[in-house]
């Protein structure tokens, strides 16, 4: 029988095996994990899990049931050493062997570390898995003190948040000159940072750390700026990286991601790759683009499901994020620049709000505040549009690729 | 109808014009009562993907969506129809007596 295994068992893996028997796929479908756990949603974990409204893990990609009801085989906490593809054969750490006849790499990304002289005596935590938000959680419960949160991006700001409503004082360090910088334009941006120092977190623009000054109990963070800042608890928020050393290992051409086409196929045939580690061409951005968000591990695995079966597939609605932070909901379609014309699109109440980026009479994106219920039309329109548009609208972006975290 | 193994959910003139209203009853976590095209509908009122209620959203093309996040769900059969929706949420029998709604009870 025909066998496929999924490498990695987080959104995109876990919907990606589901999605294959959906599909119609009538081989074996193996779902190995690195982490002992099921395949787990991610967004809860910056937010009602570092507040106690929610368990870690608790909240899975799919129901427990599923794998047994679709004959999917979990073999869970088995990291991969390596991976033959002209074998079509992995081994595991422990030195089993598992053939394959297709591979789907969903290996996923890990939280960018970052080093600063003394950073070893800052112990920072990072947020990734739902160990480092167990581990971050009972850190925050139950007391009170000082933390600095290194990075305004998606994590930075969502832990900030948390942080703020169990009491903390936060403050922000961000090296740029505002929050989101790489997803949000900084009109939409400037919502964001007013919210939160309307919660009392105070930012620190264009600052980085220099230094750890060791002192009896807390942590003293020296700025670029040679203020120093005293916290009890340091977070590390920055972005992350791509877990592509199995493939660029394997002879699969690696960017900064995976690299696929705009079927998910990675330069040798019958592997595949999809979700945070994939780098795939994106015509919203005009260029191969690695997008870390929910929405893309979802689209990307029903996608390569549907490839494997033989199916018409194509994966070009605009792209989709959302945070929540504090009563806020805040969604981000396309890709709203700052160069692009912004309106105001007011909504019921006063929390609720779209800004509306345009070049000409193309929408180009749209953040959306407190306004969920808008993005499916807007989204709609969005596509109709570019569609219609003879010539993509390039983006004024210069980085070789967009890297989203969400 | 007195029966004691249903309760009554609302009155087919209490949903507003939404086609969606919010109803509790014993036994019974938050309902939404839902009119689709005539036909009545009970289905869970927390949507089964963050704690928001589905009936401060919107009914469209037998579906319901969040007014949080904005996924939805197939009124009829409880199936997320679009994401982060991903888990059914709960769907109940709807009787009706009249002018009247009724759930069985628990």
């Amino acid at each position: 029988m025909e066998r496929t295994v999924i490498i990695g068992a987080g959104q995109a893996g876990g919907r990606a095996a589901v999605a294959l028997r959906a599909n119609g796929y009538g081989g074996e479908i193996i779902l190995v994990g690195q982490e002992a756990r099921a395949p787990y949603e991610r967004p809860p974990l910056s937010k009602e899990v570092l507040l106690g409204a929610a368990q870690a893990g608790a909240a899975l990609v799919n129901p427990e049931s599923v794998y047994h009801e679709n004959s999917i085989e979990l073999r869970l906490d088995m990291p991969v050493r390596w991976i033959n593809s002209a074998t079509r054969e992995l081994t595991f750490m422990d030195g089993d062997r598992l053939g394959f006849q297709r591979l789907i790499l969903a290996t996923g990304a890990r939280a960018r570390r970052l080093e600063w002289p003394g950073s070893e005596a800052a112990k920072p935590y990072y947020l990734r898995t739902c160990d480092d938000a167990e581990v971050l959680r009972r850190t925050l419960s139950g007391r009170q003190g000082d933390i600095a949160i290194i990075g305004g991006g998606f994590i930075g700001l969502e832990v900030a948040a948390s942080a703020r409503q169990l009491g903390w004082t936060v403050t922000v360090i961000e090296l740029g000159q505002q929050c989101l910088e790489r997803v949000l334009p900084s009109a939409s941006a400037r919502v964001l940072v007013d919210l939160h120092e309307r919660h009392g977190t105070r930012f620190r623009w264009g600052a980085s750390v220099k230094e750890t000054k060791e002192t009896n109990s807390r942590i003293r963070l020296l700025l670029n700026d040679d203020e120093s800042l005293n916290v009890d608890v340091v977070v590390v928020g920055i972005g992350s990286e791509p877990n592509m050393k199995l493939a660029e290992a394997a002879g699969l051409e690696c960017g900064n991601g995976i690299l696929v086409d705009d079927q998910c196929r990675t330069s040798v045939s019958d592997i595949y790759a999809i979700g945070d580690a994939a780098i795939a061409p994106n015509r919203w951005f005009g260029k191969p683009a690695r997008l870390e968000s929910w929405e893309n591990a979802e689209r990307q695995a029903e996608q390569v499901a549907r490839v494997i079966c033989g199916l018409p597939t194509t994966n070009d609605a605009p792209p989709w994020f959302w945070t929540d932070q504090f009563d806020r909901n805040v969604q981000i379609v396309g890709v709203p620049t700052d160069e692009d014309q912004m309106t105001v699109e007011p909504g019921k109440t006063p929390d609720q709000y779209v800004h509306l980026y345009s070049r000409g009479d193309v929408i180009t994106g749209a953040v959306l505040f407190n306004s969920g219920r808008r993005r499916r039309a807007l989204s709609r329109q969005m596509s109709e549009m570019r569609d219609a548009a003879a010539a993509p609208c390039s983006p004024a972006e210069s980085v070789d690729s967009m890297e989203i975290n969400a | 109808m007195s029966d004691s193994k249903f309760l009554r959910l609302c009155c087919i003139s209490d949903i507003p014009d939404s086609g969606i209203l919010r109803v509790t009853v014993p036994g019974y976590d938050p309902l939404a009562v839902c009119q689709v095209d005539g036909a009545f509908f009970a289905i869970a009122d927390t949507c089964s993907h963050g704690m928001a209620s589905l009936s401060e959203g919107d009914i469209e093309d037998g579906q319901i969506f969040c007014p949080f996040h904005g996924g939805g769900f197939e009124i009829a059969t409880g199936n997320p129809t679009e994401r982060p929706c991903t888990i059914p949420i709960a769907t109940y029998p709807v009787k009706r007596v009249e002018d009247a709604l009724f759930i069985a009870s628990k």
